[in-house]
């Protein structure tokens, strides 16, 4: 590196000296003393003058040719001498430049590039021990300090995606162990009776059987929420009215055979750019919830809409939203801020926490934040809830035109 | 030896209770942590089988409530789905004895359980023997001299607590909080009735007798 430069350093300098040298010798070879500085003298014409000095002579006719030519001479000699002396000296010149570039080179190049061996260290150390640490370069503003900001940057988000990524395997292994604790359980304490009545057989069998069906359910759901934990999206228009049909349409048998009225609120149409299949499946899990706890007899109501920065309804508002009110049980104030938490399985009383996942709600707000969207809860204790999924609306001009 | 086994998994409580009682532990269920706290307030617990993740009160905190209400407690058998070291340190330092990850083979628990229960002895033989009498647990065989009995499940408990408490005079009251569960009726004669079957099963073979009755106080195991 330091050879480099000092070979740039030199090349340069040789550059420098050659293009005075030439020029130099250029001026000197094309500016004869005589034509400019030799004169005959205004009024004396058997004299002449060169420079400040004056010659005198006999016979003009032949005076002139041999002082000019004595001049040319000396003239040539000198500057002969001269571009020699020149050479000497740029040549000694350029041998230090050399040198002292090549120390000068050394020195600074060690301490320019100090940070990018310290950025390659770090970069090195990662692979043996782990992703929290940082170059965290101190200094002046500059390219290096900009590049070791960026890969710290980089860092900070590779960890928080292994940190999400660990705790996620973790929480699901251990949700994953639960039904198989009971499945083993309940099968090895029923083999190991010798006089088991067929009944208890068969309740373990059963017992077994909803645990490999709930075990279903919570890999259905691991499966989806790990396709889901991509942030990419789909950019196409989107009706949230035909989003919010989509999701009644498939719930209707099913809120039918609990007695419960499923209806769906549309005005006009609600544009948002994103993928369908997603937000239909974010808004089916809001109903799915809705439709297996609401008691029998009530309404399940599925709408949609604008609204403005703050929440009021609106017409040419820039956030869609959609929602799902039931007239359950509704949640209570410490579980309202948990629910969209993973694996969180509210409380509710209807003996099914085995067959939830806990990761429904979860799905919900990741689609909802990979569209720049949010979720939202409003519940009172023995009133109801409503589900939100809000969206970045599409304004009128970009009705049409994929975002 | 009376147990208690708590999980939010209802039929996975059942199932550890059913091996457990096949085992001849006596064992109540319960499936939270304020339901466990009540009922050990309540019995004086030989053992406990403890979930360590249930909604509301956990199991760290039904172990720590244990430890605070004394130092002869019963012993804590943690049971549960986290694994990692922290975990492990967590539930110890709250007060567990041993700590099991689910899903576990039953006859792990089962030794598991055993062990913590010997622990409390001074020998800490697997085969429990005063005398010429002896008790294989983790066989679940019993033995006078040479022997072999046929015990039921009750009687081998009852066999067992004896055993563990030789020479000590032990009240109908506690033989039925230790040997049976909250499924007996106190009210019964049923721990006479056992313990008069486990007694000639004693001396079928004209064996001098090892249960004494001591009036108005209970039975007592003695040597011969």
């Amino acid at each position: 590196m330091s050879l480099l430069y000092s070979g740039v350093v030199f090349g340069l300098g040789a550059i420098l000296v050659a293009l005075v040298y030439v020029g130099l010798s250029r001026a000197l070879a094309g500016q004869p003393v005589t034509e400019t500085q030799v004169r005959t003298m205004e009024g004396d014409p058997s004299c002449l003058q060169v420079g400040g000095v004056i010659l005198c002579e006999r016979s003009v006719e032949t005076r002139e040719v041999t002082v000019v030519d004595e001049l040319k001479v000396v003239e040539k000699a000198t500057n002969q001498r001269a571009l020699e002396r020149f050479r000497t000296v740029a040549f000694g010149g350029l041998g230090g430049l050399f040198v002292v570039s090549l120390v000068v080179g050394w020195v600074l190049a060690g301490r320019f590039l100090a940070p990018v061996g310290r950025i390659t260290g770090v970069a090195r150390s990662i692979g043996e021990t782990d992703l929290s640490r940082r170059i965290r370069l101190e200094g002046p503003d500059d390219e290096l300090k900009r590049l070791a900001d960026t890969f710290d940057a980089m860092l900070a988000r590779v960890e928080g995606a292994f940190e999400e990524q660990r705790s996620f395997i973790h929480e699901a292994s251990h949700e994953l162990r639960n039904p198989l604790a009971v499945m083993r359980t309940n099968v090895e304490v029923a083999l190991a009776d010798p006089d088991a009545s067929p009944d208890e057989l068969r309740d373990a069998l059963a017992v077994a059987g909803r645990s490999a069906e709930r075990m279903g359910v919570l890999v259905d759901d691991l499966l989806t929420y790990a396709r889901r934990g991509a942030p990419e999206v789909g950019r196409e228009r989107v009706d949230l009215g035909v989003v919010v049909a989509e999701a009644v349409e498939g719930f209707r048998a099913a809120a039918s055979a609990r007695d419960l009225r499923l209806v769906a609120e549309v005005t006009g149409t609600v544009a948002v750019a994103g993928d369908a299949g997603r937000l239909t499946q974010a808004l089916s899990n809001l109903v799915a919830n809705a439709v297996r706890l609401a008691p029998p007899g009530t309404m399940v109501t599925v709408a949609c809409g604008r609204a403005d920065e703050s929440g009021r309804p609106a017409a040419e508002g820039p956030w869609a939203w959609t929602t799902v009110t039931d007239e359950g049980p509704g949640i209570d104030v410490e579980e309202q801020a948990r629910v969209f938490e993973r694996f969180h399985r509210v409380p509710t009383g209807a003996g099914d926490e085995a067959v939830r996942s806990g990761l429904g709600l979860t799905i919900v707000r990741r689609i909802a934040l990979a569209h720049g969207g949010s979720v939202g809860l409003r519940s009172t204790p023995g009133a109801g809830s409503t589900f939100s999924i809000w969206l970045p609306a599409l304004r009128g001009e970009d009705v049409g035109s994929p975002a | 030896m009376r147990l208690l086994v708590v999980d939010d998994e209802v039929s996975l409580a059942e199932a550890v209770a059913r091996g457990l009682r096949r085992e001849g532990y006596a064992v109540d269920v319960c499936h939270d942590g304020a339901a466990a706290i009540a009922q050990l307030d309540e019995v004086a617990y030989d053992l406990v089988c403890l979930d360590r993740t249930m909604p509301g009160m956990d199991g760290i905190e039904v172990c720590r409530h244990i430890r605070r209400a004394g130092s002869t407690g019963p012993r804590v058998l943690l049971l549960t789905a986290r694994d990692t070291v922290e975990d492990r340190v967590d539930g110890l330092d709250a007060g567990a004895d041993d700590y099991l990850v689910k899903p576990f083979a039953f006859a792990e628990l089962g030794a598991r359980v055993r062990n913590l229960l010997r622990r409390d002895r001074p020998q800490h033989a697997a085969v429990l023997a005063v005398g010429d009498v002896r008790a294989d647990e983790a066989r679940r065989t019993a033995f006078r001299g040479e022997r072999a009995l046929e015990l039921t499940t009750k009687e081998f408990a009852l066999l067992r607590y004896f055993l563990l408490h030789p020479g000590e005079v032990l009240s109908q009251e506690r033989l039925l909080d230790h040997v049976w569960d909250h499924a007996a009726d106190p009210f019964t004669n049923t721990v006479r009735v056992t313990v008069g079957t486990l007694r000639r099963k004693l001396s079928a073979a004209g064996e001098p007798p090892v249960i004494e009755t001591v009036v108005g106080a209970g039975y007592r195991l003695v040597e011969r």
